[in-house]
């Protein structure tokens, strides 16, 4: 099955361009303009991975990973950075972000970690409904 | 009391330093956007080896998208070079509307990124004066990041520059400043300008705006 990628940056022409180099390597992709509308669009879809633009107007990258996290913590979050972020990254990293890479990304690296990010967060679901099922097991005594 | 010329040379580090990270990351997110559109059109000329043809009006819109940002970083860079530049001479005649235009540009993605809104204005005579273009810009910075941190509803500041025989005021509307505030700010960072401009600043009683007065540099 296809990835589903959501894309976060405020440049629309950048948006348009790896929608379609990633959507031309099996991806489906949607995307959003502010960390805002991100926001509004995970709480309707579910995504494998988010592709955030670390440095976008009125929200830091920092805070609407914070955000993201929040709504969906099994979320997997890889950040877009810029220069001189190490540091930043690295915090965003301890914060729950999955990955980072370096704007501008080389496409076939960022398949890869949208592919790792994939399977972690499968792993993350199938722990999650085993716990479900044991609790279900335990709790009538099955 | 002589002068603490290491403090301003540190602020005025500090001022280039912020508006060069901020300028290289416009760049970087256009040259994303070129490399990126570089990477579609070496897709579809392999695709188009597949038997899935390439559309001219398609590879006009990649042209066009990759110009358009050449076009918005070469515009960035020559910002840059104004502004690295405005350092060539200490001192020489300025027109202010046009310094504080020059470093609204340059600034609009760091006042963009707090939410903020810059307006200006000018009225009475042409504002001009001789000073320090770059150490001008640094002090006007110095008084916008002030107002962009203790902004409270409004997120607009206003700034009217007025024109007068040897000086020019320039009046920040829009940001009431606590008297706490404008002492710290002048004490921390705008007495680092004071010797090399020739500047008073006060905050208006009434309405807690700050109002610049620069006269010509007798430095």
């Amino acid at each position: 099955m296809s990835e589903r990628v959501l894309l976060i940056d405020d440049e629309r022409d950048f948006l348009e361009v790896m929608s379609e180099r990633l959507g031309a390597r099996g991806m489906n992709v949607s995307t959003a303009e502010s960390a805002q509308s991100a926001l509004d669009t995970i709480g309707k879809e579910s995504f494998d991975a988010v592709i955030l633009d670390f440095s976008m107007p009125e929200m830091d990258g920092i805070q609407a990973l914070k955000l993201l996290l929040e709504k969906k913590p099994e979320l997997q979050v890889i950040l877009l950075t810029g220069y001189g972020t190490v540091e930043k990254s690295v915090e965003a990293i301890k914060m729950g972000a999955s990955d980072f890479i370096e704007k501008p990304a080389d496409i076939e690296k960022l398949v890869d970690k949208i592919k790792q990010a994939k399977s972690q967060r499968m792993l993350i679901l199938e722990k999650q409904q085993d716990e479900k099922i044991q609790d279900i097991l335990e709790r009538y005594g099955v | 009391m002589s002068h603490d010329w290491k403090e301003t040379a540190k602020k005025g580090f500090r001022f280039s330093g912020e508006i060069t990270a901020s300028a290289t990351h416009e760049i970087k997110n256009s040259l994303a956007v070129i490399k990126e559109n570089a990477g579609l059109l070496e897709d579809l000329a392999r695709m188009a080896d597949k038997d899935r043809p390439l559309l001219p009006e398609k590879m006009i819109v990649l042209g066009q998208r990759i110009t358009k940002h050449v076009d918005q970083a070469n515009k960035i860079v020559m910002n840059i070079n104004r502004l690295s530049h405005s350092t060539d001479k200490f001192e020489t005649s300025v027109n202010v509307v046009e310094i504080i235009d020059f470093l609204k540009t340059i600034t609009k993605r760091l006042i963009n990124n707090r939410g903020a809104v810059l307006h200006l204005s000018s009225t009475g005579k042409e504002p001009v004066l001789t000073t320090s273009p770059f150490l001008l810009k640094q002090l006007v910075w110095q008084c916008i990041c002030l107002l962009m941190e203790e902004m409270r509803d409004s997120k607009e500041v206003q700034i009217n520059i007025a024109g007068h025989d040897k000086s020019v005021i320039l009046f920040f509307k829009g940001v009431s400043l606590s008297k706490e505030a404008f002492d710290l700010f002048v004490s921390k960072e705008a007495n680092a300008l004071r010797s090399p401009i020739n500047f008073d600043i006060t905050r208006d009683e009434n309405t807690g705006e700050l109002v610049l007065v620069i006269r010509n540099s007798s430095f």
